[in-house]
């Protein structure tokens, strides 16, 4: 996918910091225009020079990158579910929607598995009998 | 939404505890190391047994492209450090499921994909299915659908990754 001479005009056109980060994340050099940045700093871009399928993209503001942390609204648009960008739609916030969550499974707010109610079964204990 | 749910993703929230002396920083750096190189080069031993297996397929073709993640399928369990263990655990595979397990180096890994393999899924009650291969491997990461799609399983082998972060070669000394 990538040249030699692609790499060196986006690293050139990106800068040498961002350039680090991309190919430590991304794996690849990418410059675009910067969309917008979603509630907890991740920051969108797009490029439509690019092949189809990578012209849009995210840069995540954590040091653990992790897809679940794109916010729903950006979501659409990253996945081209919408045309225009989430700062330009009309979106009326329901009053049920909760704050986006990541994924925390891994870290200390992981979700445990709990149980309110009396066991169903008896699980079975395996035991040896000694041999008369 | 504040600022806060993104800190608390962050790598120094996920290790379990941080380095208090130099012996502990010095560790927990070839941890890093050791990490590194797992994540780079993962090669799952495909286990398809049922339709889950045609999605786990979509993950080394193009659109997902498994290769860029140095993922490579292998089809011998002597040089595979993950199981991908796609479609319903029938009673008769298992053990021969059991004994590819066994002849796969340390260290090793399973995912779990789909329904079936999670815990029976749809053939739950069948009289010749295992309810779950965790039944029969030690299961790492569970990739839940009917079938997952690839774009799941590929979010698995990302969790997966992250396990292996998490990693700290003193737990693996305990273990």
């Amino acid at each position: 996918m990538s040249t030699l001479g692609r790499t060196l005009k986006n690293i050139m056109r990106a800068g040498p910091a961002s350039a680090w980060k991309q190919l430590n994340t991304m794996g690849d050099t990418k410059f675009g225009a910067l969309i917008g940045t979603d509630s907890v700093g991740n920051k969108y871009f797009e490029n439509n020079d690019e092949i189809f399928g990578r012209e849009r993209w995210v840069e995540y503001a954590s040091n653990d990158p992790d897809p679940a942390q794109v916010t729903p609204d950006w979501h659409m648009w990253l996945t081209k579910f919408v045309q225009e960008p989430p700062t330009e739609m009309d979106i009326q916030p329901k009053k049920f929607w909760g704050e986006p969550t990541p994924n925390y499974t891994g870290t200390r707010n992981a979700y445990v598995p709990y149980n309110t109610v009396r066991p169903k079964y008896n699980a079975w204990e395996p035991e040896v009998k000694s041999r008369e | 939404m504040s600022t806060d749910v993104t800190k608390q993703n962050d790598a120094k929230d996920v290790a379990i505890g941080q380095p208090s002396n130099g012996a502990e920083y010095i560790l927990s750096n070839v941890d890093k190391v050791v990490a590194w190189a797992r994540q780079g080069s993962m090669w799952p031993m495909t286990f398809g047994l049922a339709c889950c297996a045609v999605e786990m397929m979509h993950i080394a073709a193009a659109r997902y492209d498994q290769d860029r993640l140095g993922i490579v399928f292998r089809a011998s369990p002597r040089q595979s450090d993950v199981m991908i263990v796609a479609g319903t655990l029938t009673n008769k595979m298992a053990p021969a499921l059991r004994k590819v397990y066994d002849q796969m180096p340390e260290p090793r890994w399973v995912i779990s994909m789909g329904s079936c393999a999670n815990g029976g899924g749809y053939y739950h009650y069948s009289y010749s299915v295992v309810r779950g291969c965790d039944r029969i491997v030690p299961v790492d990461i569970y990739v839940p659908g009917c079938p997952p799609t690839a774009e799941a399983l590929l979010y698995g082998v990302l969790q997966l990754q992250k396990k292996m972060r998490r990693v700290s070669l003193v737990d693996v000394e305990i273990y």
